[in-house]
């Protein structure tokens, strides 16, 4: 309890409350703006916040990753173009209430709703963060092992089109991970002689290039010309009826835990939780036949589904070390700057700052509700920004924030080659965020696996006779393989019934 | 589909590469427990392999959809992405031999006058957000620019 306390009195000082408000707005600014992700801010503003307090770093963070999930909202229902992935379902019935001249009421909703899912999974990230990590102290190298190739495995084979290209990007960031000295005889790998490699090549100057510049540089290659996205929209009101909220609290409670098991899921994000929450909703709900013509319930089912991930993904990220999606992918890169390693330990070395951050989420979904309440009627002008200087922003903090990790030009250097190769991969539809996740998971894989071998004299049964290990490296197996066995079985039950 | 094709095999020649050096590492001890080289061999033996599964799916479907040209537009777009990763490596380059605001300030003016942007909004522009990030990342942050 004394924890919590000296918990809540740090977040609640003034300067924690500045950044997070700093953060916040950064989040509505980048969650609004389509194309820009929530995940290229965190990339960029982690390197600047590591000058910071990790408890003002984090809070800025957690303000940006809360209140850009919401913020995708904004344009999702203004101009029909979501600010971010999560936010594709609102742009069905969102978009519909602004036509119809009921924009105000769906920006509250977006609000309310997304910061009640973000306080909803803040509380199961509270009541089960510490059980798992318990659980999770118990693990030994194999299950470690296990859970990183696991935990490359859920986000290879959930988030994007081709198993092969995933496995291979994954394959590919383990592959970057082990440059630079070995960890247990400190035998320098693919240096040629640099010694800017022999710590390894830097996640934070990687991460920069792949989701800072080589995102702009795609977005340049894919831009059409766009005059004033936003100009004339009529608001109206914004908070709903109080006969609202009762009508949509079963629904919503229901999609906001669906979301929260959603977002504990490794590489399962936003996206996908909002898309089966609203089709969900669709089949259960008394107003099923007004969902995509504007309807404000599914419009509230989806808004909480897609702030709802953000404390499942941060309880599987915080207890396990692996990230629940994208972001969380990149915030344990920033932990690990601080000296944090995500993981049961963290619960064990860090567990005052566990809380902290907890309080901080809280605090982040009470920012940007009254933030987003305040300022929904200025938020359409937020989407007339000028994109060609919102790019020039983000090259330019990519480059001094890659810099600013280690004062080195060889990271801007890193970070431009990770760029222009980001931009290939993304033209070439290979995906990105296996890369950097094997990046990160890479050496907790290669040395947990070498210390197995080396417990057992080179015999890789510790792997299976271990039976969460087990349980682990079968969930990979049928994760990898399971959907195209199911075609295959699909396949093969269809031709069956063609020729009966 | 090209560009698919392109970057499978540069990694599988960067893996075989990679493989061949990796052999040099120490490879384990006797009892079993491997060493430096055996992660990266494991690794590049997959990524060769599953790069090869990529360029046979690749072929598989430009067969069924052949490729289109690229576009003057899209020609148009990909030198300005050449132009800004030019005056990126320069600005590598430069780094250090001129002052922070002065480098920044040709950056960004080179970055909008690629984009076709007004000078009367960039010149100004430029050289204030020069002197913004320098004052934040030198002044506020501790981050030596110009070293």
């Amino acid at each position: 309890m004394e924890m919590v306390t000296a918990a809540v009195a740090a977040v609640l000082s003034p300067s924690v409350l500045f950044f997070m408000l700093v953060g916040v707005l950064v989040g509505a600014v980048i969650g609004a703006l389509p194309g820009l992700s929530v995940v290229m801010a965190i990339s960029i503003l982690t390197p600047i916040t590591f000058t910071l307090d990790p408890a003002e770093g984090l809070a800025m963070l957690l303000g940006v990753y809360n209140s850009g999930v919401w913020a995708g909202g904004i344009s999702a229902i203004l101009v029909n173009t979501p600010g971010t992935p999560a936010s594709i379902m609102s742009t069905l019935d969102g978009y519909q209430m602004t036509k119809r001249g009921e924009a105000g009421l769906a920006l509250g909703i977006n609000t309310i709703y997304s910061a009640i899912g973000g306080l909803f999974s803040t509380l199961v990230l509270m009541v089960a963060a510490f059980p798992i990590a318990n659980f999770a102290l118990k693990f030994g190298p194999a299950e470690y092992f296990s859970l990183a190739l696991f935990g490359l495995s859920m986000i290879i084979c959930v988030s994007e089109k081709s198993v092969v290209k995933g496995v291979m990007m994954g394959c590919l960031g383990f592959m970057l991970a082990t440059v630079g000295q070995d960890s247990m005889y400190a035998y320098p790998r693919f240096t040629y002689g640099n010694v800017n490699l022999l710590e390894g090549i830097q996640y934070v100057a990687v991460m920069i290039g792949l989701f800072g510049f080589g995102e702009v540089l795609t977005q340049i290659y894919e831009s059409k010309e766009i005059v004033g996205l936003a100009e004339k929209i009529k608001i109206g009101k914004i908070i709903p009826s109080w006969k609202q909220f009762l009508d949509f609290a079963p629904i919503t409670s229901l999609a906001a835990f669906i979301g929260v098991i959603i977002g504990a899921i490794p590489g399962a994000g936003g996206d996908i939780a909002s898309i089966v929450c609203w089709d969900w909703g669709k089949k259960i709900s008394k107003d099923k036949d007004n969902y995509g013509k504007g309807s404000a319930e599914g419009l509230a089912v989806t808004c909480i589904a897609n702030n709802s991930i953000i404390g499942g993904a941060m309880t599987t990220m915080l207890t396990l070390g692996i990230p629940g999606d994208a972001v969380t992918a990149v915030l344990i890169g920033s932990l690990m700057m601080y000296g944090m390693q995500p993981g049961p330990m963290m619960f064990v070395n860090n567990q005052e700052f566990i809380y902290k951050m907890m309080v901080m989420m809280v605090v982040a979904n009470i920012a940007f509700l009254i933030f987003g309440l305040l300022t929904s009627k200025m938020s359409a002008s937020l989407l007339n920004f000028k994109r060609e200087y919102v790019w020039a922003a983000i090259v330019i903090l990519s480059i001094v924030g890659s810099y600013s990790v280690n004062n080195s030009a060889f990271d801007v250097s890193i970070m431009l080659l990770f760029g222009v190769l980001g931009f290939f991969f993304k033209r070439a539809d290979f995906p990105l965020p296996p890369l950097i996740l094997g990046l990160i998971l890479g050496p907790m894989a290669e040395s947990n696996l070498r210390r197995s071998l080396a417990l057992t004299n080179g015999s890789y049964s510790i792997f299976f006779v271990n039976p969460i290990s087990c349980v682990l490296i079968i969930a990979t197996l049928l994760a990898l393989f399971g959907p195209f066995l199911f075609n295959l079985l699909k396949g093969k039950k269809n031709s069956g019934d063609g020729q009966s | 589909m090209t560009g698919e094709i392109v970057i499978s095999v540069s990694l599988m020649l960067l893996t075989a590469g990679a493989f061949v050096i990796s052999l040099s590492f120490p490879s384990g001890t006797s009892d079993g427990v491997p060493g430096a080289g055996f992660f990266p061999q494991i690794l590049c033996s997959v990524i060769f392999i599953l790069n090869v599964l990529n360029i046979i799916q690749a072929i598989k479907k430009r067969k069924a959809k052949p490729e289109e040209a690229f576009t003057t537009d899209q020609i148009t777009k990909l030198k300005q992405i050449l132009v800004i990763t030019l005056a990126t490596v320069a600005m590598i380059f430069l780094w250090g031999s001129m002052h922070f605001i002065i480098l920044c300030s040709f950056y960004l003016i080179i970055f909008n006058i690629v984009l076709k942007q007004s000078p009367k909004y960039y010149l100004p522009g430029s050289l204030a957000t020069a002197i913004i990030i320098y004052i934040v990342f030198e002044k506020i942050l501790n981050v030596m620019l110009n070293s």
